[in-house]
C-alpha cells in the first residue's frame, strides 16, 4: 500500500460501513461527512468475498481517500512458503497462542514488530508443519487433554486462522488509526500502531466482548462432550472458553494499544474496564442528533387529527434483533384493555425477509392486522408528527438514535432496558435527572410488560405530553449532534498532536 | 417439492382408489390390509420429508393441502416442531423451596424435571454463581428443555447482567420458534373441521403448557382452541376432548367443563390415565365431592391413591364443598 496518500485517520471498520446499513455504520457516515476538513482511509474487515461485491449502502464522503477490505474467509490465501520467512512466524506463535489463550499482551509489541518484515504465510502452510503441531499438542497436554483431541485441533485452527490471515495484510498509511470497534478491527489497528508508530484510538458502540460472549454461548457448533448432563456447569465448557478468551485477548490488545477509548453511553464504560481497558484513557461521547430539523417538521404538522387513535410507532429494521414478535403481542394484549389503539411498523423489512414474513403471520393470527401495520421504510419526519410514542423492543442496542429522535418530536418513548435505554429514559445524573423521566422501561421479551406500558400512556395523555416534554429537553441539551462532532474535532486533535502509540 | 415424492404420493392416491373400486364388494380384512399399507407407504413419505428439514415444512404442508384421505394426520405428525403431550411435571417440593418457584399442589406431587441430588447445586448457581456459571445455567436450562426449566429461564429476563437476560431471550426465542413453526404450518394446511383442527388445538395446546409464555400470553392459546374447538368436526382425534376441557379450565369456563367432562366416554375407561386425569379436571373445577368419588374409584380399581388426592381431601373436609363456577 506504499502508493495510497497518507490519511489523517484510518478508520477500522468490521462489518459494518459502507456495505451493510445500521446505526455504527450511520455514525461512521457521519463523522466523516462532518469533520471535512480531514482526510479518511477506510480499512474495512468483511466476513467474506461477497460482502463487497454488493452494492455499498453509503456514497462515500469525498474526504474519503482511499478504501481496502479484508475478508476473514477467503478461499484465496496466498503466502511464502520461504523456509526461513515460515520460522520467522512459528517463532512468533507462542505470543499470539499467549494473547488468545490467556489475555496476556506482554508480547504483543515485540511479536507484531517482528512479523513485520515477514512475507505473509498462508496458514495451512504453517498448520502443516511438525513445530507447529508440536505447540498444539504442548497446548493439548497442559490444558485440554480431558477433551477430544479433534475438536482441539479443529479449534486451535479455526481460532487462528484468521489472525494469522490479518496479520499479512498490507498496512495503510495513516496518522492515526481509528478503530469503531475491538475484535478482529481493535487488532488490525493494534497491530497498524505497533508497527508504525502512529497512535490508534477505539469507539466503541456495542461492546465487542460482550457480543461475542452471548453468540459463544448459545453457539450449537461448539460441542459440549464433557459437560455436566446432570447438574449445572460449574464452569464454562472448554471450548466455549477457549472461543470467549481468544476474543477477550484481541480486545486486550486493542484497549493496551489505544491511546483513547470512547464509548457512546455511560453503561458500556463498566464493561470495558472488566474487559480491561484503562480507565484514565476513556471517555464518553453520546451520540447526537440535529433536534431542531425535527422539532420544525412537527411543529409544521401541528395541530394532529383529535380524533385519531392511540398511535404507536417502531421505527427501525424489521429484523430479529428488535423483536418485534414481543410487539405483535404486546399489541394484542394492549388491545384488550385501550380498543381504541393503532401500531406502525415503519422500517426496512429485506434484511430477513422470512422474518418479516413470519411476523406479519404472527400478526394475522393474534387478528392484530387491522390495527398493527407494516409500513415500510418511511422519513421520519414524516411519520414522527402522527405517533403518540414511540417503542423500541430491541434486545440489544448501544444508543438508539430512534429515541432521541422521538425526543426531538416531544414523544415520550418505551423502550427495552438495553444498551443506554435507562440512561436515556431516566437521565444520567444531576441535570440530566432533574428534568424527569421521559419514557418507560420495559424488560425484554416481555410483552405482557410492553402491553402495560402502551396502555398506561394511552390512558394519560398528561403523562404523554410531560415525559415527551421532558425527553425533548435532555435532547436539546444533552444529545445534541454539533457536540458530538465538537468533541471528536477535540479528540482527534489531541491524538494528532500527541502523534505517538501507547 | 420432490419428483419421487411426489410420484409416490400420486401413486397412493391411485392405488387407494384402485383398491376401493376392486375390493369395495371383498371381504372387510382385505381392505384393512390395503388401508393400512397405504397409510405405511404415507407414513415412510412423511418420514422421507422430515429428515430434510429445511424443505419438509413446506412440502408437508402441500400434502396436506392435498387432503388425501389418511395422509392429513400423518403429515401433521412429521411436521417440524414440539410433539409434547403430557402435562407439565413440576417440580420437587425441595427444589420449590430452593428456587422459590410457585407450584400447585398437583404438580407439586409430580416430581421429573429436575434430579433432586441437584437441586441444591442449581439453586447456588442461580443466586451466587457468577457470569459464565449463569450462563451456563441458561444453555442448560434450555438443553433440558421442559416447561419448568423455561419457566426458571424466563426468570433471566430480569437478570441484572445484560448480558445473560440477552442469553435468556435467545434460548427462549429458539424454543418458541419451534411451537410457532408447527402452529404456523397447521393453520396454513388444514382445513377446517376433523383432525386438522384438532391437530391444530393440541399444537396450540403445547405451546401454552411449554412455559415460555407469560400466563396472560398463555391465555391466547387457551383462546385460540376454545374457538378451534368450538365445532370440533366429524372427523375426532382421540384425546381432543381433554385439550378442551384443559382449555375450559385455563379460561375458569368451569360449568362448560363439567358439562364437557360429564359427556366424555373415556375409552379406557377404569385405566389409572382417565381416572388421573378426570380427579384433576376434578381438582381445577374445584368440585371436591366429584374428587371424592374419582378417589372411592380409584382405591375400587386397586388404583395407588396419590398423595396430592388426599392432602387436598383432608384440608377441605371440614370447608362446605365449593361447586364450581
Amino acid at each position: 500500500m506504499q502508493d495510497d496518500p497518507l490519511a489523517d485517520f484510518c478508520l477500522v471498520l468490521e462489518g459494518t460501513y459502507p456495505w451493510v446499513m445500521g446505526g455504527v455504520s450511520s455514525w461512521v457516515h457521519g463523522l466523516i461527512d462532518r469533520i471535512p476538513e480531514h482526510s479518511f482511509y477506510l480499512w474495512c474487515v468483511v466476513a467474506d468475498d461477497k460482502t463487497t461485491q454488493k452494492e455499498m449502502s453509503y456514497e462515500l464522503p469525498p474526504n474519503v481517500v482511499g478504501i481496502e477490505y479484508i475478508p476473514l474467509v477467503t478461499r484465496a490465501v496466498q503466502g511464502s512458503s520461504n523456509q526461513r520467512n515460515m520460522e520467522g512466524w512459528v517463532q512468533q506463535l507462542p505470543a499470539l497462542l499467549e494473547i488468545l489463550i490467556d489475555g496476556s499482551t506482554e508480547h504483543f509489541a515485540s511479536a507484531m514488530r517482528a512479523l513485520d518484515p515477514l512475507e505473509p504465510v498462508n496458514p495451512e502452510a504453517l498448520f502443516a508443519r511438525p513445530d507447529v503441531w508440536q505447540i498444539l499438542l504442548d497446548i493439548y497436554q497442559s490444558e485440554a487433554r480431558s477433551e477430544s483431541m479433534l475438536d482441539f485441533f479443529w479449534t486451535f485452527v479455526n481460532s487462528l486462522r484468521p489472525i494469522i490471515h490479518l496479520l499479512g495484510a498490507p498496512i495503510p498509511k495513516a496518522r492515526v488509526y481509528h478503530t469503531i470497534s475491538t475484535g478482529y478491527a481493535g487488532w488490525l489497528a493494534a497491530r497498524a500502531s505497533q508497527v508504525t508508530g502512529s497512535p490508534m484510538m477505539i469507539t466503541e458502540h456495542g461492546i465487542y466482548t460482550k457480543e461475542r460472549r452471548i453468540e459463544i454461548n448459545q453457539a450449537k457448533w461448539i460441542l459440549d462432550r464433557n459437560s455436566n448432563r446432570e447438574g449445572p456447569e460449574r464452569e464454562l465448557p472448554y471450548f466455549r472458553n477457549w472461543w470467549i478468551r481468544s476474543f477477550a485477548g484481541l480486545s486486550q490488545a486493542a484497549y493496551d494499544s489505544a491511546a483513547r477509548i470512547l464509548t457512546i453511553h455511560y453503561g458500556n464504560t463498566a464493561l470495558q474496564i472488566r474487559d480491561g481497558a484503562a480507565s484514565d484513557r476513556m471517555e464518553v461521547i453520546p451520540n447526537g442528533i440535529n433536534a431542531s430539523r425535527i422539532a420544525e417538521a412537527v411543529q409544521a404538522a401541528f395541530p394532529r387529527d383529535g380524533d385519531a387513535p392511540f398511535t404507536v410507532g417502531f421505527i427501525g429494521r424489521v429484523a430479529p434483533i428488535k423483536d418485534l414478535i414481543t410487539l405483535i403481542d404486546a399489541t394484542a394484549l394492549a388491545r384488550l384493555q385501550h380498543p381504541d389503539l393503532r401500531v406502525r411498523v415503519m422500517g426496512p423489512s429485506d434484511e430477513d425477509e422470512e422474518y418479516a414474513e413470519s411476523c406479519m403471520d404472527h400478526a394475522r393470527r393474534l387478528g392484530v392486522q387491522d390495527i398493527l401495520t407494516f409500513d415500510g421504510r418511511v422519513n421520519v419526519l414524516d411519520v414522527l408528527p402522527h405517533l403518540d410514542v414511540v417503542i423500541l423492543t430491541s434486545i440489544s442496542e448501544a444508543q438508539p438514535l430512534v429515541l432521541l429522535e422521538a425526543y426531538a418530536a416531544h414523544l415520550p418513548v418505551i423502550a427495552t432496558d438495553v444498551g443506554a435505554s435507562r440512561e436515556m429514559v431516566f437521565g444520567r445524573a444531576g441535570e440530566d435527572q432533574s428534568l424527569g423521566q421521559s419514557g418507560l422501561i420495559t424488560p425484554i421479551g416481555s410483552p405482557v410488560a410492553t402491553a402495560k406500558a402502551i396502555v398506561r400512556l394511552a390512558k394519560s395523555r398528561d403523562q404523554c405530553r410531560s415525559m415527551g416534554e421532558a425527553g425533548y429537553q435532555r435532547v436539546r441539551r444533552f444529545y445534541r449532534e454539533e457536540d458530538m462532532i465538537r468533541s471528536y474535532r477535540r479528540v482527534y486533535d489531541e491524538i494528532l498532536n500527541q502523534g505517538v502509540s501507547v | 417439492m420432490p419428483k419421487r415424492l411426489l410420484i409416490g404420493v400420486l401413486l397412493a392416491w391411485i392405488a387407494e382408489s384402485l383398491a376401493l373400486w376392486f375390493f369395495l364388494e371383498k371381504p372387510q380384512q382385505i381392505f384393512s390390509i390395503v388401508a393400512v399399507g397405504l397409510h405405511v407407504f404415507a407414513a415412510l413419505a412423511c418420514a422421507q420429508v422430515h429428515n430434510q428439514r429445511s424443505r419438509s415444512e413446506r412440502d408437508l404442508v402441500f400434502l396436506m393441502a392435498l387432503g388425501l384421505p389418511g395422509l392429513g394426520p400423518l403429515c401433521a405428525w412429521a411436521l417440524p416442531g414440539p410433539l409434547r403431550t403430557e402435562e407439565p411435571q413440576d417440580a420437587h417440593a425441595a427444589f420449590e423451596e430452593a428456587l422459590q418457584i410457585q407450584v400447585s399442589p398437583v404438580e407439586k406431587s409430580q416430581l421429573t424435571g429436575f434430579d433432586a441430588q441437584h437441586i441444591q447445586s442449581y439453586s447456588e448457581v442461580l443466586h451466587h454463581g457468577d457470569l459464565a456459571q449463569r450462563s451456563g445455567l441458561v444453555r442448560k436450562l434450555a438443553l433440558l428443555g421442559r416447561p419448568e426449566h423455561m419457566r426458571l429461564l424466563r426468570r433471566f429476563l430480569e437478570d441484572p447482567d445484560e448480558e445473560l437476560r440477552i442469553q435468556a431471550f435467545l434460548q427462549l426465542r429458539s424454543q418458541r420458534e419451534k411451537y410457532e413453526a408447527r402452529i404456523r404450518s397447521l393453520d396454513k394446511a388444514l382445513p377446517q373441521g376433523g383432525a386438522g383442527t384438532q391437530q391444530l388445538a393440541l399444537a396450540h395446546q403445547n405451546y401454552a403448557q411449554s412455559g415460555l409464555l407469560e400466563p396472560e400470553l398463555e391465555s391466547l392459546q387457551w383462546q385460540a382452541i376454545l374457538k378451534l374447538l368450538d365445532n370440533p368436526g366429524p372427523q375426532t382425534q382421540p384425546g381432543w376432548e381433554r385439550v378442551l376441557l384443559q382449555a375450559l379450565i385455563k379460561m375458569e369456563q368451569f360449568e362448560e367443563a363439567e358439562r364437557v367432562l360429564a359427556q366424555i366416554e373415556f375409552a379406557g375407561d377404569g385405566s389409572l390415565d382417565d381416572l388421573s386425569f378426570q380427579a384433576q379436571i376434578q381438582f381445577q373445577v374445584r368440585n371436591w365431592p366429584g374428587l371424592l368419588n374419582m378417589k372411592e374409584r380409584m382405591r375400587h380399581g386397586g388404583h395407588p391413591i396419590p398423595e396430592w388426592m388426599t392432602t387436598t381431601l383432608n384440608s377441605v373436609t371440614q370447608e362446605e364443598p365449593h361447586h364450581a363456577g
